[in-house]
């Protein structure tokens, strides 16, 4: 029979790495939804861990994507891109919507869909 | 003993957060502005983005201030023209008396005053025709005969042609946003209008430099750093006609697309002077390039894909 | 190997190892009388059951992220019938569940299959270092792994954008991991469950 019931040393000082450990992740999840977010000016889209396209973000375009179980329409505008369409059955894809930030992704694991944005930069080669 | 111990690691938890939460290497802020008729991508390497903000408002407020189209501004180049006299913006101010300077600077291959004539010749490329020489010789006429008066703040127009302010408003822009870089003390920073007009300050690589590739001279390219740069090119928008190259830059003295060079680039301190004479030296062509030379700017002429003027030192 | 032939070949290595397992998960100190084979039964068929009924609810993110109510059955297992039997129930979940999903042989059945294995060993690591451990802190640590587990086989398929969603996915599994140990602790506190398990 335990003398103090449920609040042993033990337990306290796994509700103590619990608590800590549950801490330092969500510093991260905060940190990661506060610090600055740059706009993106190229997108990478890659199926199934294979790049397709590596797109700037300066004209608009409709990309149609034959994926496994149908087709995925991906809408590229001026610094953002979205899926527009896709057969996967949940569609969280789709209720992303535009994104615009770089390091910000939109993923259809589904599909293996998977476009990341990013900002060429400090922009290092110009053409003229 | 087992307290204390997750105590310090509660400790070393915040810290950490602490730690990550001021983390600051690596700052890019970044944006893209339409104004001016294209597209601007704004990158500041330093700074916070109320910094940015600030740039991207400029750049949109000045552009509305030279838009041809803004009936709602009432101080800008709109109401100028159609009112013929106006209390100017400062903006269009320095506009105006910096285009009165080119124009003498350039034996007249630099007008504000074309702007008529210019979208008359886009009109009729675009239709795949030339346009009509008694049409030329009226819109030029017209032309010669507009000029401007400013008297402090306040503008004068006599004559019927469009003020057209193209040629030269994203270099100004350009320059008072560095005067306003300058005056914050930032270095760091790129602004691409167009890739017509770019101002480089320093960029994150370790040199501070940007390399910048020639597209109308392939494998030609220069390091920029502290600079502005023009660019005039019939890469940017031309038009073929039985296999004559017509560009969209027309010559104001005898109202005829320019067609001596391909494009011309332009590289100094000064991006308001260097916007208006790209376009007046892609005019007058190679027989000039030494004028802007003894200006003190680098400059490069392009024909056929090739470079076919350079000043020396300055393109590898 | 073409793509073809590497699943032919997993899914017969996995079906194999899943009969010599399970026919060798009898043979362990605990008195192995027909009763706990039927509960062992019993208990397999309930996580497939809460796995399926799971299985209706829409993807979270990827697919195969779930609350994870069929955890709670092999936690209850780890604690009362030991690591083998619970290992069983769980590998075999993870198999049947995506047969029945239809996503087997793919990025969300491996998924599965990972994150279970990963978290069933975790635990019962859990369980033999830290003997004092709550059901609770073994839980959440199950649910973690689980989830690392996941995200291994989701980067090899989609690449590092995933890892992005790692700390709010980890963050998820304190909430989910807590949410199992305090079912599981319920049930241990259930006296009418202890007197029939413990019942010969």
């Amino acid at each position: 029979m335990k003398a103090r019931g449920f609040w042993s040393k033990s337990r306290i000082v796994e509700a103590c790495l619990i608590g800590t450990s549950f801490l330092l992740v969500g510093a991260v999840c905060l940190w990661l939804s506060l610090k600055d977010k740059s706009a993106a000016n190229t997108a990478d889209i890659s199926l199934k861990g294979e790049r397709l396209y590596s797109l700037t973000l300066d004209h608009q375009e409709e990309i149609d994507i034959p994926s496994d179980h149908g087709h995925i329409l991906v809408d590229v505008d001026v610094g953002k891109i979205a899926v527009k369409s896709s057969p996967c059955p949940s569609q969280y894809c789709v209720h992303q919507g535009y994104k615009s930030h770089e390091g910000e992704s939109i993923i259809c694991a589904y599909e293996g869909l998977s476009i990341t944005l990013r900002s060429v930069g400090g922009v290092e080669v110009i053409h003229v | 003993m087992c307290l204390s111990k997750s105590l310090l690691l509660a400790l070393s938890t915040i810290a950490l957060s602490l730690g990550l939460f001021s983390c600051s290497h690596n700052v890019h802020h970044s944006d893209m502005v339409y104004a001016y008729g294209t597209f601007w991508e704004v990158h500041l390497y330093e700074g916070k983005d109320e910094d940015l903000d600030e740039i991207c408002d400029y750049i949109a407020e000045t552009s509305r201030v030279l838009d041809l189209e803004a009936s709602s501004v009432e101080d800008g180049l709109y109401a100028l023209n159609h009112l013929g006299q106006v209390n100017a913006h400062p903006f269009l101010i320095d506009a105006l008396s910096l285009a009165l300077e080119m124009e003498k600077l350039t034996h007249g291959a630099f007008s504000y005053t074309v702007g008529d004539l210019t979208a008359s010749w886009l009109d009729a490329l675009g239709h795949g025709v030339l346009l009509e020489e008694e049409i030329v010789v009226d819109l030029l006429q017209k032309s010669r005969q507009t000029s401007i008066k400013i008297e402090n703040e306040s503008v004068i127009k006599t004559g019927e042609a469009t003020i057209d302010l193209g040629a030269l408003g994203k270099g100004l822009c350009l320059k008072k946003i560095k005067a306003k870089l300058d005056q914050k003390g930032f270095t760091k920073y790129l602004i691409n209008a167009g890739t017509s007009s770019i101002l480089f300050g320093e960029n994150t690589s370790k040199s501070g430099e940007t390399r910048v590739e020639i597209d109308d001279a392939p494998g030609r390219y220069f390091y920029a750093k502290n600079g502005a740069l023009s660019v005039s090119s019939n890469s940017r928008q031309s038009y073929i006609i039985d296999e004559w190259t017509y560009s969209h830059i027309i010559d104001p003295r005898d109202g005829y697309p320019a067609n001596n060079v391909d494009a011309v680039l332009l590289y100094g301190d000064d991006a308001a002077k260097l916007d208006a004479l790209s376009t007046a030296y892609f005019v007058l062509g190679e027989e000039y390039a030494s004028e802007l030379e003894d200006m003190g700017y680098h400059v490069a002429m392009c024909k056929g894909g090739k470079v076919i003027y350079e000043s020396a030192g300055f393109l590898e | 190997m073409n793509e073809e032939w590497l699943h032919r070949v997993v899914f017969a290595v996995l079906l194999l190892g899943a009969v010599i397992f399970t026919s060798f998960v009898g043979y362990e100190k605990r008195n192995n009388n027909a009763r706990d084979v039927a509960h062992i039964g019993v208990m397999l068929a309930l996580a497939l059951v809460f796995g399926v009924l799971e299985s209706f609810l829409p993807d979270f993110l990827l697919p195969g992220m779930r609350i994870g109510l069929a955890n709670v059955v092999t936690l209850f297992v780890l604690y009362v019938y030991g690591f083998k039997k619970a290992l069983a129930i769980a590998l075999l979940k993870a198999l049947l569940v995506s047969m029945m999903r239809g996503n087997f042989l793919s990025m969300g059945g491996y998924m599965a299959l990972t994150g279970s294995l990963l978290s069933v060993l975790g635990m019962g690591l859990l369980r033999v270092l830290w003997k004092n451990c709550s059901v609770f802190g073994v839980s959440i640590f199950g649910a973690l792994l689980h989830v690392l587990g996941q995200i291994m086989i989701a980067l090899i398929y989609l690449g590092t954008p995933i890892l992005g969603y790692l700390p709010y996915l980890l963050l998820m599994a304190f909430g989910t991991g807590a949410l199992v140990g305090g079912l599981v602790f319920l049930l241990q506190k259930n006296r009418a469950l202890k007197r029939y398990l413990s019942a010969k």
